[in-house]
């Protein structure tokens, strides 16, 4: 018996094994064979007929993976390697953010009268709130996306103001961060900076590989439902 | 008799950017109409045109807009832009000039075959 539900879902999959098209070329390309099929079925051919006659009218898909390459392929290597890039500097941006905003809240807790191992667990909390907002906001500027954010954003910086702003904040990041243990180290005091970073340590050894890790996944995951959705 | 592959892939651009000047369309239309103008001797591969269809849009002369299809699926519906109606002057006076060549160089001889 011929399903074809079944035999379309199984078409699909052979489509963009390489990458080449995304799932919105899916999509229309999967609208057009239902058009085809339609016309034929209107001829007198069976669903199945129809099926295999549009089928081949739509060209192998090797030979269409090869023609959407010619338009996509080099572009999205180099996009990718753009976005990987740009990946890199901003999570750097984050956690180096993250960090001295942590460590301002060390201060403050100490000042106020902490204990270390309190200040600590506080510093703790502090990351994890940094990272569900981080999240948050990366969340909303991906949804709004088609509202036009990112034109507005590269309307407002440019391009080259953007590459000089990313590397004002890398810099400024890592120097305020070198001057930040410097304050700590004053402001709190060496034996219970040494406390506190003790109790942090541990903390930072999980969180060093689940931030970067619960990033990716996002990405991935909201990548993914975004490009079968809006295309 | 049917038109080479080159030649074909050559009059892709002018083809669609015609058939889009007189108003937006999809896919599955587009070639349907050339098939139906050239007597089915315009042969397209049909997955052929999207890559085409997408070449246009990242050049900026036709624009794509997700819509539905009479009977509720998504269908991507494509419009000319400006940049696509001054490229079409651009091409129909090219085309012009090699048809009018042929036609000339063909008139000066009584009989080609």
């Amino acid at each position: 018996m011929f399903d074809l539900n079944k035999e379309v879902a199984k078409w699909k999959k052979t489509l963009c094994v390489n990458d080449t098209c995304s799932a919105a070329d899916v999509i229309e390309l999967e609208s057009h064979l239902y058009d085809s099929m339609a016309e034929l079925k209107a001829k007198g051919l069976t669903e199945q007929e129809a099926f295999y006659i549009a089928l081949h009218r739509l060209g192998s898909p090797d030979v269409l993976a090869h023609e959407y390459g010619k338009v996509n392929g080099s572009r999205s290597l180099l996009n990718k390697l753009v976005y990987a890039g740009l990946g890199i500097v901003v999570l750097n941006i984050i956690s180096n953010l993250s960090s001295i905003l942590t460590n301002g809240i060390r201060v403050l807790s100490f000042s106020i009268g902490f204990r270390p191992k309190d200040v600590a667990y506080l510093g703790i909390a502090a990351q994890i709130i940094i990272l569900l907002s981080v999240l948050i906001c990366c969340y909303f500027l991906l949804k709004y996306k088609r509202y036009g954010i990112g034109t507005f954003l590269s309307s407002v910086f440019g391009k080259v103001s953007l590459v000089f702003l990313t590397l004002v904040l890398v810099v400024g990041s890592r120097v305020s961060s070198m001057l930040e243990s410097l304050l700590l180290v004053r402001s709190i005091g060496a034996s219970e900076f040494g406390q506190i970073s003790l109790i942090s340590n541990y903390f930072y050894f999980g969180y060093s590989i689940v931030f970067p890790m619960v990033i990716v996944i996002f990405v991935m995951v909201f990548w993914h439902k975004n490009s079968v959705v809006k295309g | 008799m049917s038109i080479s592959k080159d030649l074909v892939a050559a009059s892709a651009t002018p083809m669609v950017l015609s058939i889009l000047s007189e108003g937006p369309n999809y896919g599955y239309a587009i070639i349907k109409r050339v098939h139906d103008l050239s007597g089915g001797q315009l042969q397209w591969t049909d997955g052929m045109l999207y890559p085409v269809l997408h070449r246009l849009e990242k050049q900026g002369l036709i624009e794509a807009e997700w819509g539905k299809s009479e009977e509720g699926r998504k269908r991507k519906y494509y419009h000319i832009k400006k940049q696509g109606t001054e490229r079409l002057v651009g091409q129909k006076a090219q085309w012009e000039a090699v048809y009018s060549t042929l036609r000339q160089l063909w008139e000066d001889k009584p009989c080609l075959t």
